[in-house]
């Protein structure tokens, strides 16, 4: 038998179950139709007007800093895992990626991005 | 696990795109107090760059560093023409900068770090260090072409290039995925033919990816917008530039595969599936030409001329019963980076922006061939090479590329690429015609920097030079284009 039978079986089964569940709550369940249901995240709290704002452009501009920074802990903690393995030459070689957005930090500092107003 | 061995060789064949890099980081620092010498700083880290790239060009042996680095004759000339590149973009667009009141140095920054891009893609063999450097060219570019923020179109243009620009990434991407699936490898030497659907898939997302960026047919939707939006400076190094690097590693990627084979050596040969370059060449130069024919800006014109000569390029790549022609590609790319950086100077030249948005129709240039006879001149030499007529380089890169093209029994191809260029003498001679059949009252407005005349003595010099002299002997004593040209073609196997 090919290997790959159980592995399509369980691709059957996790395709079939979902769909078996919503069709059965949505012919059993009971249906009420409310205002409140309509409001996104229903938590209770009341929605005190569209949500399609303008919003400043310093929140993108944080994304993608907080982006950057972010994808630098990505690499950062795979390094400390095998940091005894690659010795001098894998510290070089994070030095050299950590001085990169070093300078890169320095410069959006200085020039002001990370300044709200 | 144990580090590469880091030969004095490998040094000094990376130098040239170390310095590059670092000084692009440099100059973007001197950002900070809003340096007004960007331009004059990153003229010295090109010419030192291309200082020690000059030995390299002349020859030596083949230097790699696990295929992540491959040092030839090939990849060494084509980094000296990405340099003379970019060289020409920054005497361009230096006056451009001025004039608009917008220099900044973080301008010619992302410049040197794009051109540090092409100077790595275009000597590697490795599929991952290729999108590396695919992405370091063009991230930068991305950014610069919505350089001027007053300009709404240089930020659609941005927006465009970047959307569909990372859309071809993530194509290339996905089939470098695929290739290293089929062949476990992913370097291009050493590829060779595995599960045949996977191969063939592969291949053609990673060709889809180079394609997107050449703008050839059908990925050349963006090109147009993007050349128009983006600033003058910013469009020339986008045609010449990027071009020289893409086809540069197409033209070695084909290489390798006629050699060894591989997952495009199948696509090559195109047995189930019609030939794919063949129709990538033939619509690419037909929609180029036929869509340049109604175009009344000169920007756009030349944006739709750039992809038909990206068709005529792909002519070279073809292999037919022989071999890619090399020698005729890289005399092709070098013939066009002058002669379209030549043009795009012009174009700086004449060009002036009215309420952020820069006006280029060649209406602006009536009377100018009377009023301003050497520029007038010279834009007549860039539009009588861009349409193959001699004695110009243009006309020999064209020669080249036909002549080969029968050699190796294309000749239906050779025919359409013919008429092609029939075609495209029409809307490269309107200018000219404009030049000096049409008179205006208007005054003409030409930027008269140092910087801009140069760029074009330079382009004209280079265009003429290769019309004159593109064979040993001609000139006693004249170094030719070709002689380099075919060194660089005898480095690949």
């Amino acid at each position: 038998m090919n290997p790959y039978v159980p592995l399509l079986a369980v691709l059957v089964v996790a395709f079939l179950l979902p769909v078996l569940l919503l069709a059965i709550s949505s012919v059993a369940g009971p249906k009420r139709d409310e205002r409140e249901k309509g409001d996104p995240y229903e938590c209770g709290v009341p929605q005190p007007d569209n949500p399609h704002h303008r919003f400043p452009i310093k929140y993108y501009l944080v994304a993608v800093l907080f982006l950057l920074f972010d994808v630098e802990a990505v690499f950062l903690y795979p390094w400390a895992v095998v940091y005894r393995d690659l010795g001098v030459f894998g510290l070089i070689e994070m030095s050299i990626f950590l001085g990169m957005l070093l300078i890169g930090l320095i410069y959006i500092w200085k020039r002001g991005a990370l300044e709200w107003d | 696990m144990k580090p590469p061995v880091i030969t004095p060789e490998i040094v000094q064949a990376i130098l040239p795109f170390v310095i590059l890099a670092l000084g692009a980081t440099a100059i973007t620092m001197t950002g900070i107090w809003k340096s007004k010498r960007g331009a004059l700083l990153s003229l010295i880290v090109l010419l030192i760059s291309a200082w020690k790239l000059g030995p390299l060009v002349e020859g030596g042996p083949t230097i790699t560093w696990a295929g992540a680095i491959v040092a030839d004759r090939l990849s060494m000339l084509l980094s000296a023409v990405l340099v003379c590149s970019g060289l020409l973009t920054v005497l361009i667009a230096r006056p451009v900068l001025r004039r608009e009141n917008n220099d900044r140095p973080e301008f010619y920054g992302l410049l040197l770090f794009s051109l540090s891009g092409m100077l790595l893609i275009v000597s590697t063999t490795n599929l991952l260090v290729i999108f590396l450097a695919l992405e370091l060219l063009s991230l930068p570019l991305y950014i610069l072409c919505g350089y001027n923020r007053e300009d709404a179109r240089g930020g659609e243009a941005a927006l465009k290039y970047f959307l569909l620009g990372s859309f071809s990434s993530a194509i290339f991407l996905y089939g470098t995925a695929l290739l290293f699936g089929a062949t476990g490898t992913i370097d291009l030497a050493a590829m060779v033919e595995g599960d045949r659907l996977l191969s063939i898939t592969g291949a053609l997302l990673v060709l889809s990816g180079f394609l997107f960026k050449v703008g050839a047919v059908p990925f050349h939707m963006w090109a147009p917008d993007v050349y128009d939006g983006a600033p003058t400076p910013v469009t020339s190094f986008m045609a010449t530039s990027v071009k020289v690097a893409c086809f540069g590693v197409l033209l070695r990627l084909f290489a390798l595969a006629g050699e060894a084979g591989g997952p495009f050596a199948l696509l090559m040969r195109g047995e189930n599936m019609g030939n794919v370059l063949w129709w990538i060449a033939v619509l690419t130069m037909t929609v180029g030409n036929i869509s340049a024919l109604t175009q009344s800006n000169i920007k756009r014109m030349l944006a739709f001329s750039s992809i038909a000569h990206a068709g005529y390029i792909f002519l070279g790549l073809i292999p037919g019963s022989g071999s890619v022609d090399v020698r005729g590609v890289l005399y092709y790319l070098i013939a066009y980076v002058f002669m379209t950086t030549g043009a795009f100077a012009v174009v700086a030249a004449l060009s002036s922006r009215d309420r952020g948005r820069e006006v280029t129709g060649v209406e602006r240039y009536a009377g100018l061939g009377f009023r301003r006879p050497y520029l007038g001149l010279a834009m007549t030499v860039f539009m009588i090479s861009l349409a193959g007529i001699p004695p110009t380089a243009g006309f020999f890169g064209k020669y080249l590329l036909f002549s080969s093209a029968l050699d190796r029994g294309l000749t239906p191809l050779v025919v359409i690429a013919v008429l092609n260029s029939a075609l495209s003498v029409y809307y490269y001679l309107r200018p000219v015609v404009v030049f000096y059949m049409r008179d205006t009252d208007r005054p003409v407005q030409v930027d008269d920097s140092i910087t801009l005349k140069l760029a074009v003595f330079i382009g004209v010099v280079c265009v003429l030079w290769g019309g004159f002299a593109p064979d040993l002997g001609s000139l006693p004593g004249v170094p030719t284009i070709l002689g380099w040209v075919e060194a660089s073609a005898a480095a690949l196997p």
